[in-house]
């Protein structure tokens, strides 16, 4: 069973690529959502970007780079720090925040496929038709709901 | 450190002789590990493949030729350090460090070197430079200014504190093994210029970055506001492995008196702090443990080593070090100053753009076959030249040594990239100047 036959997201939130971090920001705040779908001038999907990695962005690269910091229970709250990461990260670009590990399902992608890469991903997972067009986002609860549905049905 | 049982042949591959065929394994390999095209265990191994397979070497004499005491020794402390870091030690020092200056800037640079050099003269470097290079990036960030100049000191401190012991670096690890220099001859001989050469490289690095350096008292509070204490994450473990690297050091201080090798010593630390660790686990908790400590151990580094002991003992059954070490002589004349000073400066030169390790294990049967020359009591200059060549030349670029990558690879990661040739254009004239030291060094010590 494809994806087609499942309710998606159908409206999820889209913002140029070339929009700064500031307005990918102010409309998760806005709309209370961790994603936002960036989009190029043609309207063409490019990526989802994820209040992770925003978050991501404001840690101390001494952390987050491989072999970096495991623990920085010893910093305390270093509330300065983290504003400065995050006043930095403002007027950077949209794209800085996309998420890779969203990677697009197609909306033939077989359930069970699309079941297993949702156990991997971090949030929904962007569904495109055949020209790259976002239809919709699909999320594991979602999946689980369609599933209820169904098991009710059966 | 090589055995000889089988007679040399007069042709192994193709109808040609020992000699070439060594001398074309051995550069082909040397080649392609400069080359960094492909991983160098694998280069190093296929060498030593190919040198048993063309008949040069026979598997038993492989088998002598690989020098056990260095991969015992590296290997048993490998595994000390990966059980040790887990306790948060490491951090607590550099932070501890970073607050007794007030996080003033300079002192913090200051600091820091002085912790890398210290860890690195008991520990791998590799290992050192991982551990506080991420402090030092933190503490930057905190203080908002460029962690550049502190990552070029971490390297520089490694590499310098690596010099000043038997343990501290592979060059010092290998000579010690293959010639029986013990932990004690190597702090007298080597911790003195150590030293000197460290405060000395610490003037050019204040003129260049230190005196410049500032961070307001805002930033520095919350370089203040640090908690140490936080860093031990396991006071038990802490305790432990505390316990058991002054055991180990304890016993490179008394090996000789003990009659053991360095490799006995840090496998027993490592498998009685193994030990330690294992006890009250179920035998399921038991394995992890074992497990996770040993996949911690640095693999492509001690089969790298490895394949390179028996490339080298190709060569040198075939002849070629003898060949090698006649040139020297008849280079130098065989004086025994012009012949430390020789290989001093070429050391240093080759370090700094080639991997050391293979140039050591290569030279040291080179210099092996000098005894007759310049004399069996006179060689032990030699060594001290060698060592403090191969380990500081390590310092004149970013391939030098390993220690030096591993912290430009963290720098990269972390969107602050330190760049070869910027890096080379400060780092090799501050090499020279410290082999210039050396080389007044070995004069006035050795020579005079």
């Amino acid at each position: 069973m494809p994806l087609r036959a499942l309710a998606l997201d159908s409206k999820p939130q889209i913002l140029s690529v070339d929009s700064p971090v500031r307005a990918v920001l102010r409309l998760m705040f806005e709309q209370r959502i961790d994603q936002v779908a960036l989009v190029d001038a043609a309207g063409r999907f490019v990526g989802l970007a994820g209040v992770g990695m925003a978050l991501e962005r404001v840690v101390p690269v001494s952390a987050r780079a491989e072999q970096g910091l495991n623990d920085l229970a010893f910093a305390g709250d270093a509330l300065p720090m983290l504003l400065d990461h995050f006043q930095a990260l403002l007027d950077q670009p949209a794209a800085l925040l996309l998420d890779a590990r969203a990677k697009p399902l197609h909306v033939a992608t077989p359930l069970l496929e699309a079941a297993l890469l949702l156990t991997r991903a971090h949030g929904p997972l962007p569904v495109l038709d055949d020209a790259g067009i976002l239809v919709g986002l699909l999320g594991q609860r979602d999946l689980m709901h369609f599933l209820s549905t169904r098991s009710d049905a059966a | 450190m090589h055995g000889a049982a089988h007679p040399v042949a007069t042709e192994v591959l193709f109808g040609l002789g020992p000699l070439l065929v060594s001398l074309a394994i051995f550069v082909l390999t040397y080649a392609v590990i400069v080359t960094e095209r492909i991983n160098r265990a694998i280069v190093a191994l296929l060498g030593a493949g190919v040198m048993i397979m063309s008949g040069v070497l026979h598997q038993t004499e492989a088998v002598q030729g690989i020098d056990f005491n260095t991969i015992g020794l590296l290997t048993g402390m490998m595994v000390i350090v990966a059980i040790t870091q887990k306790s948060g030690v490491f951090q607590y020092v550099a932070v501890r460090s970073a607050k007794l200056v007030k996080a003033d800037p300079w002192g913090l640079m200051l600091m820091l070197a002085v912790v890398t050099a210290l860890f690195s003269a008991l520990l791998d470097n590799v290992t050192t430079v991982l551990l506080v290079a991420p402090v030092a990036l933190l503490i930057t960030d905190a203080l908002r200014i460029s962690p550049y100049p502190y990552l070029f000191t971490i390297i520089f401190a490694s590499n310098i504190g690596g010099s000043a012991t038997l343990i501290g670096d592979p060059p010092n690890i290998m000579i010690g093994s293959a010639v029986g220099l013990t932990f004690n001859d190597f702090v007298l001989n080597m911790a003195p210029i150590a030293l000197l050469v460290f405060l000395l490289t610490l003037l050019p690095i204040w003129w260049f970055w230190g005196r410049k350096l500032h961070a307001s008292p805002e930033q520095r509070a919350q370089v203040m506001a640090f908690d140490e204490r936080a860093a031990i994450t396991d006071p038990l473990l802490l305790k432990q492995s505390l316990a058991v690297t002054a055991l180990t050091i304890a016993g490179f201080v008394f090996a000789h008196a003990l009659g053991l090798e360095p490799a006995t010593i840090a496998l027993f630390g490592a498998a009685l702090l193994l030990l330690i660790r294992a006890l009250g686990r179920d035998a399921e908790q038991q394995s992890e443990l074992v497990h996770k400590s040993f996949a911690e151990v640095e693999w492509v580094t001690i089969f790298f080593f490895v394949g390179l002991f028996i490339v080298v003992a190709g060569v040198e059954k075939a002849g070629a070090l003898k060949l090698a070490a006649e040139a020297l002589v008849s280079f130098t004349g065989g004086e025994l100053a012009l012949t430390a000073y020789v290989i001093l400066w070429a050391s240093a030169i080759i370090s700094a753009v080639v991997d050391n390790i293979p140039f050591v294990a290569t030279m040291i049967p080179v210099i092996q076959n000098l005894g007759p020359v310049v004399g069996a009591a006179n060689l032990e200059t030699l060594w001290w030249a060698l060592a403090l060549g191969a380990c500081l030349g390590g310092n004149g670029s970013l391939v030098g040594a390993s220690a030096n990558l591993v912290v430009a690879g963290f720098a990269e990661r972390s969107g602050q990239p330190i760049r070869f040739l910027p890096f080379m254009l400060g780092a090799f004239p501050l090499m020279l100047s410290s082999i210039a030291i050396s080389h007044f060094y070995i004069g006035w010590r050795y020579l005079t």
